[in-house]
């Protein structure tokens, strides 16, 4: 027994500790996909190598079921492919899909969190793309975070929409974006990030006022941009650069020029800078070299714009070249110097074709004022066109944002109602069908209770004529016991005594051979004759039984005898001798008795007759009982299923028997009933 | 007994009366001369009795049947009743009971109430029975028949003794009386006659608790 524990509890031992390894690996497998999701975004990890990574973790997920997992797969995945700079391929289709995987997941597992990312990506990816999609997506992003209460990602989803709504020129309604933004900023702890995206919204707003002509107020957020970029990050790597930059260009146009060269100065006192940041340098050094020019020191001119114009050519920075050519062909024109301008400002043309309408406003403006004739026309004509579209366009825009967002509200608020709608309609539906099924179910059980009643009643029914054939049958036996008794009797008091009568006297009358008593005994052997004819007779009584069969028929004509006293008919009744009643089995006799008794009934309920003809005849072993009344008659093909037909249908089936209806209005009906014996 | 002899033969069958008058007739002694009366019911034999005492020439003997149409009256219902009224008006004529009942009921009852001189079941009764019943009774009374005598010896030599209720009980049974209608026979309650037939059956040890046999040990014993 010990060995068999010791065997049990190795046997056991060893199952747990598989199972428990079995379980430690799965952990640790889940484990692995975050380790491979966070391989993948590395960026010390090859390109090549990080798609393979992403696929792992999509698989390892998959394998163990863990949607949570899955989801930051597909987030992972679609993240790579959002954009080349990871030395994957960018592909719209593959981040679309992985993107959609995640918000169908993460809705299905109800994982707000990742709902929310998923949002957030989706929006972050269609930032440069689509700015309705952006926004749609941002702000779905953005409610989801609200709900979850999650500050930070609210905020920084909020950045998006507030540069989005400024692109679209609706500079005011980002402001308002970046104010709520920056509220809720102030409500979290001072973390780099906090203070990053704090400086960055500063910056938005510096924006926004310039744009809004503002000026001081712009002037007031971009220092603070400035200040608490310099508080995180100093003032090194030209992290300030921009700021700088945009500080600039709002002084120069509040026409402060001198403060305006003295920050883009700032900027380009990196020498280093058009090495490092050619982008920047060219815009700073454009800046500096325009600001210049509004402040009429035209020394430095315009070799300033001909350099940053090389290093764009050189470089491709098209965008940069946009301004430079514009202020180049300004600058010419300023001089006199028609040829030179109307070449920049075709390149200005040609350039802003590619970006802003607004540049491409302005190059068309300018050109029309350079040429002259029919292409100045041509070119004024191009510009009104632009103007009317940008103008219409701007006013469809103004109020899309919030537009969009009642769209999404309403969408959400649909969304809701039909889900509302589709809890009614399933809840009055469950109540329609479990309703329906307790009618269903009464309707059933009082069929069935109608139908025990029935069969009850036509119990008792056979019962009482049963009890009633009981009792007849025992009058039957009294009446027999009497016969008998008085056969007794007579046998006893009549022929015995004359037996025995003779007896004495012939024994008597034995000895004497006198002639006398020769005479006498012949007197009584005679009278032994009549006895032998009195016994025979009683013998013949006792052979007949005068009361078989009797009992069924008197039942019947005492039912006929009442049932018609009752209903007030006259009654003929006609029975074939001949009808042997006691070979029918009692069951028999019950239904042929219901079926008189029901005849009669229906005779009485609908027939108004006066006078019913009922009569037994044997034929063929066949007993035939025929009810013809005198009454009102009835259509036999209308007729059919009433209760007290189908009881007598139901009966004569019960004999093996058929039913024969013949009726004429007015004359009367002949039911007669055929049954074997 | 010789001389004249004064006979009253009571049956409501004339050809029994025939054969009893042939037979005394046929073996009379040779002194002796029989006048004899025939009555064939109740009526007609108190008509002759009560005759017979008014002219102060009584019977000397009296054929008396025990099955007899009952008196107009009501008050004579058998031979019994007859033979009762006999013992009275005629102290000293001799009673013969001819009857065709063998049950030792009746039997019984006959003897106890009557207590005739002769006692005749026709059944077994010869003519030279008759005869010599005739003359016995007539010089040396008592005479039962073999019938009689072995019912009485029946009774007599079983141990067990059955009062006169459970005798009627027992001889009603065997009528086929029903054990309810009893009571009505018998006026006692219904309890009572299940009560009296426990205790018959205790006496005859019937085991099955059956009426027929209880009936058939009564038989065997001779009390029905």
């Amino acid at each position: 027994v010990i060995q068999l524990n010791l065997r049990f509890f190795i046997l056991f031992s060893f199952y747990a500790l598989v199972s428990y390894s079995q379980e430690s690996a799965r952990i640790r497998e889940l484990d692995s996909v975050e380790h491979y999701i966070n391989k993948s975004k590395a960026e010390s990890s090859k390109s090549k190598n990080r798609l393979k990574y992403a696929f792992r973790a999509k698989a390892l997920s998959q394998k163990h079921q863990s949607d949570t997992l899955l989801v930051k797969s597909y987030l992972n995945l679609a993240s790579l492919y959002s954009d080349s700079e990871n030395g994957i391929q960018h592909d719209k289709d593959l981040f679309v899909k992985y993107s959609h995987d995640a918000l169908n997941l993460s809705k299905r597992i109800n994982n707000m969190p990742l709902l929310a990312l998923a949002n957030k990506s989706l929006g972050y990816y269609y930032y440069d793309k689509s700015v309705d999609s952006a926004y749609y997506y941002n702000s779905k992003a953005e409610k989801l975070y609200r709900d979850l209460k999650d500050d930070l990602n609210t905020a920084i989803v909020l950045y998006d929409i507030a540069t989005l709504q400024r692109s679209d020129k609706d500079y005011t309604g980002s402001e308002l974006t970046c104010i709520n933004a920056l509220s809720l900023l102030d409500g979290l702890d001072e973390t780099k990030e906090v203070l990053r995206y704090r400086a960055l919204y500063y910056s938005v707003l510096g924006l926004n006022f310039r744009n809004l002509e503002q000026y001081e107020k712009s002037v007031e957020y971009h220092e603070k941009g400035i200040n608490l970029t310099k508080k995180i990050f100093g003032n090194s790597d030209n992290v300030q650069n921009p700021n700088w930059n945009n500080l600039g260009n709002t002084y120069r146009a509040a026409g402060q020029y001198k403060l305006a060269i003295e920050n883009y100065n700032l900027i380009l006192d990196n020498k280093n800078l058009a090495a490092e940041d050619p982008d920047m340098y060219t815009t700073a050094l454009d800046n500096y070299a325009y600001t210049l020019f509004l402040s009429k020191d035209y020394s430095k001119l315009p070799g300033l714009y001909l350099e940053a114009l090389k290093i764009c050519d050189s470089l491709n920075l098209n965008y940069n070249s946009v301004a430079i050519n514009k202020h180049l062909a300004e600058y010419y024109q300023a001089f006199g110097k028609k040829d030179s301008a109307l070449y920049y400002a075709y390149q200005f043309k040609a350039v802003s074709e590619k970006y802003y309408k607004d540049d491409l406003l302005n190059a068309l403006r300018m050109l029309s004022k350079l040429e002259s004739d029919s292409l100045a026309t041509k070119h004024y004509e191009a510009y009104i066109k632009l103007s009317d579209s940008l103008l219409k366009n701007e006013r469809a825009i103004r109020n899309k944002f919030g537009r969009i967002q009642y769209e999404t509200d309403e969408i959400e608020r649909e969304n809701v109602k039909i889900a509302k709608e589709r809890m009614w309609l399933l809840i009055i539906s469950i109540v329609l069908i479990i309703a329906s099924f307790l009618i269903y179910v009464i309707i059933n059980q009082r069929n069935k209770n109608k139908e025990l009643k029935f069969i009850q009643k036509q119990q008792e029914a056979n019962e009482e004529i049963y009890n009633l054939m009981l009792s007849q049958h025992e009058n039957i036996e009294e009446a027999r016991a009497l016969e008998k008794k008085r056969i007794s009797q007579e046998l006893h008091d009549g022929v015995l005594g004359r037996l025995f009568g003779t007896r004495l006297s012939l024994d008597s009358l034995n000895m004497g051979t006198t002639a006398d008593a020769i005479n006498s005994r012949g007197k009584y052997i005679d009278e032994l004759k009549t006895i032998e004819q009195d016994i025979r007779k009683v013998s013949h009584e006792l052979n007949t039984d005068f009361v078989s069969g009797a009992g069924f028929v008197d039942i019947i004509n005492s039912l006929i005898e009442n049932q018609t006293a009752v209903y007030k008919l006259k009654h003929q009744i006609d029975h074939d001798g001949a009808i042997n009643w006691d070979a029918i089995s009692n069951k028999n006799k019950i239904h042929i008795y219901r079926i008189i008794q029901e005849t009669l009934h229906n005779i009485h309920k609908h027939a108004h007759a006066k006078s019913v003809k009922i009569s037994f005849k044997l034929k063929n072993n066949v007993i035939c009982l025929v009810v013809k009344d005198n009454g009102s008659g009835f259509d036999v093909n209308k007729v059919k299923s009433g209760i007290g037909l189908k009881n007598i249908n139901s009966r004569i089936k019960e004999i093996n028997g058929m039913l024969d209806i013949k009726s004429v209005i007015g004359k009367g009906t002949t039911v007669t009933i055929g049954f074997p014996t | 007994m010789s001389g004249i002899i004064k006979i009253l033969m009571i049956d409501d069958h004339p050809m029994i009366i025939e054969g009893y008058q042939n037979t005394l007739q046929f073996s009379k002694k040779p002194n002796q001369e029989l006048l004899i009366d025939i009555a064939n019911n109740c009526d007609e034999a108190i008509k002759y009795m009560d005759k017979s005492v008014e002219k102060g020439m009584p019977y000397d003997v009296l054929f008396v049947d025990i099955s007899l149409p009952p008196s107009k009256d009501g008050l004579m219902q058998s031979g019994e009743d007859l033979a009762g009224y006999a013992r009275t008006i005629f102290p000293k004529a001799k009673i013969i009971i001819l009857t065709m009942f063998n049950e030792s009921f009746r039997i019984h009852n006959i003897i106890k109430t009557i207590d005739p001189e002769g006692f005749l079941i026709k059944s077994d009764l010869t003519s030279s029975e008759l005869a010599s019943a005739f003359q016995a009774v007539l010089h040396n009374p008592p005479f039962y028949s073999g019938t009689v005598n072995s019912h009485i010896r029946k009774s007599i030599t079983s141990d067990i003794v059955i009062d006169e209720k459970n005798r009627k009980i027992l001889h009603l049974l065997s009528q086929g009386v029903k054990t309810k209608n009893l009571a009505a026979h018998l006026d006692i309650s219904l309890s009572a006659v299940e009560k009296r037939k426990k205790q018959l059956k205790d006496l005859f040890s019937v085991e099955d608790g059956q009426d027929e046999t209880l009936l058939e040990e009564a038989r065997k014993r001779g009390f029905v």
